[in-house]
């Protein structure tokens, strides 16, 4: 079964919005690598609405040579809103009925890991089903002072630490998986 | 100058206790205890906001005397009981424990006055509300986070909201056998 991965940006008090306001001084080699192999061991993204719509003006005019870019904008995006009705960004599918069962079906399709990137509500309506196998936060040496926080009011999870990683810039890679017991 | 370093046993998702003030959750162990320590060491003087100090002031006092008493407790309770503790609280009128004073305002000037003074470092416990009114003086020169695996969901926060924005240095980062992440950082 393919794993679903949520892949995040933190502040050190846990923010996790607009992270392009406050990650790309910390930005380097290392976590651009981190980065590349990530989005390369994975074959589609699973996005909530605010996420997606970012996106979808974002990325379609992003082309760099390594290649990032022409994949995003190539990959299946899965996208979880009961009031988008017209996905505009290349390869899209609309999620609008029942979450758990519909992601379910994604996860029981052959294929590589399922990123989510941001999609604070989407992580949080997952965890109430115990559907995500894998969290990667990459925690930022600042605090925001305010912001929405990435698990402001989760389900409460026993989490396994899998693997840290220090970047030099200061951001520490914190990846779990839930202990399922 | 000496310095501030708040110390802090923290969910994934930023809490230091659950909502009616657990603290069970918090993942132990020997090497955990013994870094602590050692951080702790530098330092000789506590300082804690109330809550922090009376869930203190139920367990040092006695906790080396008791039969159950680990090495951690005895190196603890021998730091902490003879140890300056300060505690700032507008409603604490007096303590038994030995060694405390009271301070019952203006929190940061005080803390500024003293790490004027010659000393080791001050050691700030838990105490998210004074640690906020001390961020926001930027009066704290190290954080050591100890981050546990596990996300509560709800509880009390480490951080309080502000309009700070502070950028930290990473100085050190460390994971134990149980599961938890050490992160200490320090002013940028």
């Amino acid at each position: 079964m393919r794993k679903i991965v949520a892949s995040e940006f933190v502040t050190l008090d846990g923010v996790a919005e607009e992270p392009g306001k406050w990650s790309f001084p910390y930005w380097n080699e290392e976590i651009s690598k981190f980065k590349f192999d990530e989005l390369f061991s994975s074959d589609a993204l699973l996005l909530g609405r605010v996420t997606y719509q970012g996106f979808a003006k974002a990325w379609p005019s992003m082309i760099d040579e390594a290649g990032y870019g022409k994949r995003m904008n190539s990959f299946p995006k899965h996208v979880v809103s009961r009031t988008l009705e017209k996905l505009d960004w290349n390869n899209s599918h609309l999620i609008k009925g029942d979450i758990e069962k519909e992601v379910s079906k994604l996860k029981q399709q052959p294929g590589q890991d399922l990123l989510i990137f941001g999609s604070g509500q989407l992580v949080k309506a997952l965890m109430q089903h115990d559907l995500i196998d894998e969290y990667r936060l990459l925690v930022y040496p600042i605090i925001l002072g305010n912001g929405k926080r990435l698990f402001s009011d989760a389900n409460k999870a026993n989490l396994k630490l899998v693997e840290t990683k220090t970047f030099g810039s200061g951001v520490v890679l914190l990846r779990y998986q839930p202990n399922r017991k | 100058m000496r310095k501030v370093i708040w110390l802090n046993h923290v969910s994934l998702d930023g809490f230091v206790a659950g909502p009616n003030g657990e603290i069970d959750w918090i993942y132990l162990e020997d090497e955990l205890f013994d870094d602590g320590h050692d951080l702790i060491k530098t330092g000789d003087t506590a300082l804690y906001g109330r809550v922090t100090y009376e869930i203190m002031k139920s367990y040092w006092p006695t906790a080396a005397k008791s039969p159950m008493a680990t090495r951690h407790d005895i190196d603890h309770a021998n730091w902490v009981n003879p140890a300056l503790k300060i505690v700032f609280s507008r409603t604490l009128k007096a303590s038994d424990w030995q060694n405390t004073r009271i301070v019952r305002d203006h929190a940061a000037e005080e803390v500024g006055k003293l790490k004027k003074q010659p000393g080791k470092n001050m050691i700030l416990f838990a105490s998210p509300t004074l640690a906020s009114t001390l961020m926001g003086q930027d009066l704290i020169d190290e954080y050591w986070f100890n981050i546990n695996p596990i996300i509560l969901g709800r509880g009390k926060p480490l951080f309080q909201d502000t309009n700070t924005v502070r950028k930290l240095t990473l100085l050190g980062s460390k994971a134990y056998k149980n599961g938890v992440v050490n992160l200490h950082y320090g002013r940028n």
